[in-house]
């Protein structure tokens, strides 16, 4: 077992860059997720560790050795891919065999391995089936199955869970969870998917453009997003966005909106106070209210699913604001008009023009 | 009325084949006359009883399993010949990368619309400066590699998925490996198109075979059939027996690799 730790990777085709230089260390045993949209660099990234691709400047290591200029099958690594990339004409033990015979490995060992590894995927009965003979699933646990036997220093996984239909999905997002514990080896994750993100790594890393955008724990990422491309990235649904200016006043800060001013004595002394701010809120820290100074809203749409209700509302000025209410016993109408506050979790201000974080303030709930 | 219709469908099929088989089913007829038959007029269609003397002379006349054998060797030769070099070609073109890979293939598919005729001629100085007239390697290796089969191959390779040469590659597989472990076997359908094609290709060789062999122990098929028919004057019952008796390997393996043949020939052109 061992930690990666990438220095100032980048990777240019022609002249797109995929990937800006970037830092990243990543512990032993952790599990790190690369998240962001399609075209951000992630698979790149991972593609690099593997040794798939060559990076343009910088310097990989695995554990205490420089992999930069190394074969993938130097590298003490194994890959899980989308599409499994088994090989079909091969019965699951000859694929999960494979890689061990071309080391040289003798024949008892091999069996040994692979019956090891099949017992913790519980795929002892499909060992003499071909891919094509599997389903999904079984074809996902036999792409691990195909990892595992080679008991590598790093697992590299992009979007294994992807294939898989919505059900099937969230129950191997729990076994990926428990093999990790299991295993305690490194693993290198990419999925575009942030419920991924969130429920299975250590540390997640947001990437857009090919830049990081934040490195850090889930909880971390979500409460104390370092721009609105994270804050919106990561949480569904996404944290609300109303742009306005802030003011002081007697009581403190003053957030003032197109068509509304709420008053936000969370923020203390060090809040910018300018034009050109964004307020951003998590929809779930938003509570209808009968008090007057809040952000009238009219509503658009509820979604009620019984546990929760989404109630989709537009501002005075258009702006869409969604609002989360947890076991909703009666909700508001379509149309009807509500006034909208934000009563817990954290607060957030952003520069309107870059995006970036510009102060965070917890709500103080007192009863 | 949807019986009715289907009955005029198979109606229509079964003549246009009836028509389609009607010059094999003729020679197969003729074959069977007696000499007197094969040249009344008007045509006698059914003999009056089986002639299988005809067979006999033909293969008196000529020798005719000499000519199966040769041809059998050649276009056995150019199969194998064509498969290898073919398939190694495709492979640089579609998992390798170097400079200039689609320019060099293009070159490759360009050759394809250069008539064979315009070949001949250099292609025969060649053969007789090595002092290959007359001999198996003169009628073979001149087919050796081809640049339809090389397309043919590159768009099968070209859907295996990338992922699984990545996934070799992990696993500690190099270019010569994945080539044999995994693309071959996975390219089987096409390989075997290839081969069908190849085999019938020569074996129907015509223009080549006649320039580059004088002697009779060095003649293939088709050359053999003609030497018949200019030795047979008119015994037509002779011509067609030589003609069933050189075309059933073909026909067998045309039966035998059908399927084959279709399915890798269509893959081809709808993915290319």
């Amino acid at each position: 077992m061992a930690g990666v730790s990438l220095r100032k990777i980048s990777k240019v085709f022609g002249t797109q860059t995929a990937v800006a230089p970037m830092d990243l260390e990543i512990a032993d045993g952790e599990f790190l997720v690369l998240v962001g949209p399609s075209g951000c660099g992630k698979t790149t990234t991972l593609r690099m560790i593997a040794g798939l691709e060559t990076p343009t400047a910088g310097e990989i290591r695995i554990g205490d050795r420089d992999v930069t200029h190394l074969e993938p099958k130097h590298r003490d690594i194994a890959m899980v891919f989308q599409n499994y990339a088994l090989y079909p004409h091969m019965t699951v033990y000859a694929n999960m065999a494979y890689s061990l015979r071309l080391r040289g490995m003798d024949k008892a060992e091999v069996e040994q391995r692979i019956h090891k590894a099949s017992a913790i995927l519980g795929i002892e009965a499909l060992l003499d089936r071909l891919p094509r003979q599997l389903s999904g699933g079984q074809q996902q646990r036999v792409a691990l199955g195909r990892a595992i036997v080679r008991d590598p220093q790093v697992f590299l996984m992009d979007e294994p869970l992807s294939n898989l239909d919505a059900k099937l999905r969230v129950q191997t997002r729990a076994e990926l969870i428990k093999l990790h514990k299991r295993l305690n080896t490194t693993v290198v994750y990419v999925t575009h998917d942030q419920v991924e993100a969130m429920t299975m790594g250590t540390r997640i890393v947001v990437m857009k453009d090919g830049f990081v955008q934040q490195v850090g724990e889930p909880g971390v990422i979500y409460r104390e997003p370092a721009n609105m491309f994270v804050a919106a990235f990561i949480g569904s649904p996404p944290m609300q966005f109303l742009r306005g200016r802030t003011t002081r006043e007697a009581g403190g800060v003053l957030f003032q909106g197109n068509g509304f001013a709420l008053p936000l004595p969370a923020f203390g002394e060090q809040t910018p106070i300018r034009d050109g701010l964004v307020l951003g809120v998590r929809p779930e820290n938003l509570e209808l209210t009968d008090e007057t100074v809040a952000i009238p809203t009219i509503v658009d749409v509820v979604e009620n699913i019984g546990s929760e209700a989404l109630i989709h509302g537009k501002t005075p000025d258009d702006e869409l604001i969604v609002v989360r209410m947890a076991t909703p016993e009666t909700v508001p109408a379509a149309g009807e008009r509500i006034q909208v506050k934000p009563v817990r979790g954290n607060l957030h201000l952003f520069d309107a023009d870059s995006g970036a974080a510009l102060a965070l303030a917890k709500i103080k709930t007192n009863g | 009325m949807k019986k009715l219709i289907t009955a005029g469908q198979y109606l229509i099929l079964a003549l246009a084949s009836l028509i389609l088989l009607f010059p094999v089913l003729y020679a197969l007829l003729v074959s069977l006359q007696n000499a007197s038959e094969s040249v009344a007029y008007p045509p006698v269609f059914i003999p009056d009883k089986l002639h299988w003397q005809s067979y006999v002379k033909a293969m008196e006349t000529a020798p005719v399993f000499r000519f199966i054998f040769n041809s059998f060797v050649v276009s056995a030769i150019v199969t194998v010949g064509q498969l290898i070099t073919a398939s190694l070609a495709a492979y640089a073109f579609s998992f390798l990368t170097f400079p200039g890979r689609n320019a060099i293939f293009y070159v490759f598919l360009s050759t394809m619309m250069i008539p064979w005729e315009v070949t001949i001629i250099p292609n025969y100085f060649t053969i007789r400066e090595l002092n290959w007239l007359d001999t198996y390697q003169g009628l073979a290796v001149p087919f050796l590699a081809s640049a339809f089969g090389t397309f043919l191959l590159r768009q099968a390779f070209m859907t295996l998925p990338r992922e699984l040469y990545d996934a070799a590659r992990i696993d500690g597989c190099g270019h010569f490996r994945f080539f044999l472990t995994m693309v071959l076997p996975l390219s089987r359908p096409a390989l075997g198109t290839l081969a069908v094609y190849s085999f019938l290709m020569t074996y129907n060789q015509y223009l080549w075979p006649l320039l580059v062999t004088n002697k009779d122990t060095m003649r293939t098929v088709q050359i053999g059939l003609a030497m018949l028919q200019w030795d047979q004057a008119a015994a037509w019952n002779s011509i067609m027996a030589g003609v069933i008796l050189v075309s059933l390997p073909a026909a067998l393996l045309l039966i035998a690799g059908q399927k084959q043949l279709v399915r890798g020939l269509t893959a081809g052109a709808l993915k290319g």
